[in-house]
């Protein structure tokens, strides 16, 4: 089942440590968001592939927008 | 004689063997253990003692005369859990559908009674369709007895409910106001109104699952406090949980000794990153710190920015809250201020010393926080904690700003103990804001606003900075080297263990709700 992975609050997108295709285990870090000037690690909670990452670096998301699909 | 005992045993078999074969199967093809495979399973064995089985329903109208079930589709009674004395209910879906009339009622509301008089923790199995629609006004007036005495054995008795079945209507309200909600995935089902209601009025298509069940409610609504895959890993979890309560107010919570020593944990020392900008996981802290593996993690999924739960310290149960920098920064926003609250609330009344480790930027800014009442939500810590006569000890580990230093570690709010790493930055608020507020102007007319503002960031958290400023107030007590915590921790909670606050008498106050 594809797991969506969503931003818990307005952040800015720093760092993307996968790509699409990429084998990842629960807890492995996908992103790294900057929310209230702090480097925050947005981690997969289960197993899976990357299926799609749906942002860039240097993007401005708010709560709940769209991350990352974990397949 | 003899005929009288052996009628009396025939009738005990009846109700107990009733359509057994037909009953078992419907709850298990549910994927559902039935009203006495739970008793069973989570009871000490053999321990149950089951109170009023021959009750049954004295409304006849609907043809319900004909319908009579011996129990009343509920199972009521007292029992044992790790020795000691709990009282419960277990209601009967295949039974009427477990639903709930006047005499099933009155069966609760007998046990109700008896867990209060008796000082011992109380637990609502639920598994009905909710109000006996035959039995009208009876039924809700049932429900009203029920909700009653949940509300007035709050803070007295710990109430326990398990949500296995569906729990719907005005039913889920004793659950509501329980101390802790249990939910099992693919089991449980709680809401107000159902999926068909909804789309009746408000033409919404939603399904049972994705309305209330299990994760909804323990990510979601924060309802639940725990969430488990199957029936018996919450039967589990619920052993485990009465382990660190007292059965009842009066009473200390149960102390266990500890075969683990105080001595320096060096590797606490590279667990918090110096660099404010870096994050990380405060279960790592906690792991370190309290008794190995006792940490037992309440509402896991539900405002995970902060970190509360019950865990042992040196054999003596405390309650954690801890900010969770790797989550939103930990921030304390609406959801988390609730935790915290409703969390220190039921520590006080259960006496259950607070231990508070801290590294949070603050209050969540931002429009739909205010809209939504971040002031009233907020103001439940503060309340919480200056209401709170247990022993409350605050650990500074970071970041230690403005509403949140107040509430969550300021002498203010009668603290005991205030300690800090070195690393400690209390302040009104990160070094950054501060100097753009106090150097507003100066910053703006240099050559090199950006180069400025550094320079003064950095003369400010020289100045202002770290630890030292506040314990120079005797705002801090002590600062410790993180690889003194446990020791230091235990130190300052065996200090005020036997801590006594007289309070002026009241009827009672009115937190910010």
């Amino acid at each position: 089942m594809a797991k969506e992975i969503k931003a818990k609050m307005l952040s800015k997108i720093l760092e993307i440590k996968v790509k699409p295709g990429d084998a990842v285990k629960a807890k492995d870090v996908l992103l790294v968001l900057e929310s209230m000037k702090m480097k925050i690690p947005v981690r997969t909670p289960v197993d899976g592939v990357v299926k799609s990452i749906e942002v860039k670096v240097g993007d401005t998301v708010d709560r709940n927008s769209l991350l990352a699909v974990v397949e | 004689m003899e005929t009288l005992i052996k009628e009396l045993e025939d009738k005990k078999r009846a109700i107990r063997e009733r359509d057994a074969e037909k009953r078992v199967s419907s709850q298990h093809k549910k994927g559902k253990l039935t009203a006495w495979e739970r008793i069973d399973l989570l009871l000490d064995k053999g321990s149950f003692s089951e109170i009023n089985p021959f009750v049954t329903s004295r409304v006849a109208d609907f043809g319900m005369d004909k319908k009579r079930a011996p129990g009343d589709a509920v199972i009521t009674g007292f029992g044992r859990i790790n020795g000691r004395k709990v009282y419960l209910f277990s209601q009967d879906f295949t039974s009427l559908g477990g639903s709930l009339g006047e005499m099933h009622a009155q069966k609760i509301v007998r046990i109700q009674d008896l867990a209060m008089e008796n000082g011992c923790p109380l637990i609502q199995i639920n598994d009905s369709g909710g109000a006996r629609i035959q039995e009208g006004i009876l039924s809700l007036n049932g429900y009203g007895m029920i909700f009653r005495r949940n509300s007035l054995a709050s803070g007295i008795i710990p109430q326990l409910s398990l949500i296995l079945g569906p729990s719907a209507g005005g039913a889920v309200y004793s659950s509501g106001l329980s101390d802790f909600v249990f939910v099992v995935r693919g089991v449980s089902r709680m809401y107000i109104t159902g999926p068909d209601v909804i789309k009746r009025v408000a033409g919404e298509e939603i399904g049972h699952e994705e309305l209330g069940g299990a994760d909804v409610h323990a990510q979601v609504s924060g309802v639940a406090h725990f969430a488990h895959d199957t029936e018996e890993a919450c039967f589990e979890a619920v052993r485990r949980l009465l382990s660190y309560l007292p059965s009842n107010a009066y009473e200390a919570p149960p102390y266990v000794a500890s075969e683990q020593d105080l001595s320096p944990d060096d590797e606490i020392d590279s667990l918090i990153p110096i660099d404010p900008e870096e994050s990380y996981d405060v279960h790592e802290i906690i792991e370190h710190v309290f008794d190995k593996g006792s940490f037992l993690e309440i509402h896991e999924e539900y405002a995970m920015n902060v970190v509360v739960g019950l865990a042992r310290l040196n054999g003596h149960v405390v309650g954690i809250v801890a900010n969770q920098p790797e989550i939103m920064a930990g921030v304390l926003d609406i959801n988390a201020s609730d935790k915290i609250a409703r969390f220190v609330r039921f520590c006080d009344c259960f006496n259950i010393p607070l231990i508070n480790l801290i590294d949070t930027p603050g209050y969540l800014p931002g429009s739909t926080q205010e809209f939504e009442g971040i002031i009233r939500h907020g103001a439940k810590i503060l309340y919480a904690y200056s209401e709170a006569t247990v022993p409350k000890i605050v650990l500074i580990m970071r970041k230690a700003y403005g509403g949140a230093y107040i509430a969550l570690c300021s002498r203010d709010m009668a603290y005991d103990r205030v300690l800090a790493y070195p690393c400690a930055d209390i302040a009104v608020m990160g070094a950054e804001g501060a100097v753009g507020i106090i150097f507003r102007k100066e910053i703006a007319g240099a050559d090199d606003p950006d180069k400025r503002l550094g320079e003064l960031k950095k003369q400010y958290m020289e100045k202002f900075g770290g630890p030292y400023l506040s314990a120079s107030y005797g705002l801090v007590d002590q600062v410790i080297s993180p690889a003194q915590t446990r020791l230091e921790l235990f130190k300052a909670l065996d200090s005020v263990l036997e801590k006594q606050v007289a309070r002026p008498e009241k009827k009672h106050g009115n937190i910010p709700l």
